[in-house]
């Protein structure tokens, strides 16, 4: 998703002379086309979040649409106060980018997990956050909100990540998916949904037709909407995210919200540390997120 | 010389002192200290008439002072000023710019309006924009890590359009800047970060024209501008207490007797 976010964002500058891209010394070998083609438009801040915000959102007062780029909890975390009161309370047009969603850094450790960030930056006020599923979602996402003018949250995954499957979608109002059965409704965010594809593909061919799953790429009652949640019996979230104040929650207020009642089971990261060292995969297995954990949460759902 | 300063200054001490007292709210000490800074930036600068110049005010808590001399100048009605901190009135405790737009940099916590003026500076000079970007922080401030941040980042920038001028006033909320963390030698501290540095007194117009007079720069520039915290009246002056305390009546009209 990182090269798929800089190329995108490459080509969408050419045409848009307002974009300008902040990384925090981070990016080798993934930022350097944008830096050589258009230098004017271009920061490594070095090693300071405070104040890469800070300088973002004068950058974003002065007219830009400013990108800033980092990894893990770097630009959300250690800048928080700056996102919160320069770039949330003053709406500016920044959009923070965090590469390595979840547990993408896999080995580099916990201070490289990002696994709060959804609950942190979906309180601010006027802050929009997105959290494409794969390189396509990413692509439709880019463009979209690239048309709105105030502050908003991109989370991305890492890199080489597999498409979730041959789908589409046209935009980020639309949650990607269609409805196969209406038993459960399996909604994921970012790139956990590869394992809810997964989990799929290990149901039985009766219980994988009692199933829909839909990846939500854009946190907004729009794409909520659009999947008609009444429909299902019960609705099973996904996320790579601490389970509170996540995904699943933002789902059960929507829920509230529309005064809708369907059963909801979360799949998330228990809220407790974990020292254990391994790549993503077996970090999404020792906190049930991974595909077997997900296959048997929905054959529970099901009965089955 | 100076005298149309010198009493712009005196009436917006009288206004700030007479604000907090109204609002019995706190900072009259820092707002005092800030007000001769604040007449030469907003008297002198282009800001007001929107040719480019901007002042940000980083020591958010020196609001009434700012409001003050805003009012004074007749930037904002005289009416916002009698309301201040009152239930649903304009102005509050805190420099906010929803109600002020050229404040544009609504502050507050402290360490984010020198990042916020690199970003704006930085934005002016790559879109060849005129106008100077001054921003005020307070001594105690320089706490803040996200300043030293943008003091390392600023010259590297070569950013020839942005000024910081720091409030000396060398007390800070539980005491002397020097006793809670030593900030001298505060002038090679920023010189070895590689900025022009001045010392001047910040209360003496004179010296304090040169930051708005002399804007050949080279590099960014910094004026450490020594005040006094309370700067006016003898009983506030250089005491921590009026960091927090609002006047009553009787010390509101002492102060305005001694200012007058």
């Amino acid at each position: 998703m990182r090269d798929t976010f800089i190329r995108n964002l490459t080509l969408l500058a050419k045409d848009d002379p307002d974009i300008f891209l902040i990384v925090g010394d981070l990016g080798y070998g993934v930022i350097e086309e944008f830096a050589t083609k258009y230098p004017d438009r271009f920061l490594n801040a070095g090693i300071s979040e405070q104040n890469m915000l800070g300088v973002a959102s004068g950058l974003a007062g002065t007219g830009y649409k400013v990108f800033v780029y980092s990894i893990a909890n770097f630009p959300t975390m250690r800048c928080l106060e700056q996102i919160r009161n320069d770039v949330a309370y003053h709406n500016l047009n920044v959009t923070v980018v965090s590469v390595g969603a979840g547990f993408a850094y896999g080995t580099l450790g916990y201070s490289h997990f990002a696994i709060e960030d959804l609950s942190v930056m979906r309180v601010f006020p006027n802050m929009e956050v997105y959290s494409p599923g794969d390189s396509h979602e990413l692509e439709i996402v880019l463009p979209y909100l690239l048309k709105k003018p105030g502050p908003k949250y991109l989370r991305l995954g890492k890199n080489g990540e597999p498409l979730l499957d041959g789908t589409t979608i046209k935009s980020p109002e639309t949650a990607r998916g269609s409805k196969i059965g209406s038993k459960i409704a399996v909604l994921s965010t970012g790139g956990i949904g590869i394992e809810v594809v997964k989990a799929l593909k290990e149901l039985s061919i009766a219980n994988a037709q009692m199933v829909s799953h839909f990846s939500v790429p854009f946190f907004s009652s729009l794409t909520l909407a659009s999947i008609e949640l009444h429909d299902f019996e019960k609705i099973i979230t996904v996320e790579e995210h601490v389970l509170d104040g996540g995904f699943g929650s933002y789902i059960l207020e929507y829920l509230e919200i529309n005064q809708l009642q369907i059963r909801v089971k979360r799949i998330g990261i228990p809220r407790s540390f974990n020292y254990e060292i391994g790549d993503q995969g077996y970090l999404r297995m020792l906190a049930g997120i991974d595909s077997i954990s997900i296959k048997k949460e929905i054959e529970f759902g099901l009965g089955a | 010389m100076f005298e149309k300063e010198k009493l712009l200054a005196k009436n917006a001490r009288c206004t700030a002192l007479t604000m907090v007292h109204s609002a019995q709210s706190a900072h009259i000490g820092s707002s005092l200290s800030i007000i001769d800074i604040a007449v030469q930036l907003y008297s002198k600068s282009t800001t007001i008439d929107g040719s480019g110049d901007l002042v940000l005010i980083s020591k958010g808590h020196a609001a009434a002072g700012v409001y003050a001399v805003l009012s004074c100048l007749q930037v904002i009605p005289n009416e916002w000023v009698l309301n201040y901190c009152k239930n649903g009135s304009e102005l509050g405790g805190h420099v906010t710019s929803t109600n002020v737009p050229i404040l544009e940099l609504s502050t507050g916590s402290l360490g984010h309006a020198l990042p916020y003026a690199l970003g704006r500076a930085l934005g002016k000079s790559r879109l060849q924009q005129t106008g100077h970007v001054y921003v005020v922080i307070s001594d105690g401030e320089c706490n803040e890590g996200s300043n030293w941040e943008a003091a390392l980042l600023a010259p590297q920038l070569n950013l020839k359009n942005l000024t910081v001028i720091i409030d000396r006033n060398h007390l800070q909320s539980l005491g002397k800047t020097e006793e809670t963390i030593a900030l001298e030698p505060l002038s090679e501290k920023w010189r070895a970060f590689n900025w022009e540095v001045y010392e001047i007194d910040g209360h003496d117009f004179a010296q304090l024209s040169r930051i708005t007079n002399e804007t050949n720069q080279t590099k960014p520039r910094i004026f450490i501008a020594n005040t006094v915290k309370g700067k006016g009246v003898s009983f506030m002056e250089n005491s921590v207490l009026w960091h927090y305390r609002p006047p009553n009546s009787e010390e509101l009209g002492l102060a305005l007797k001694e200012l007058n």
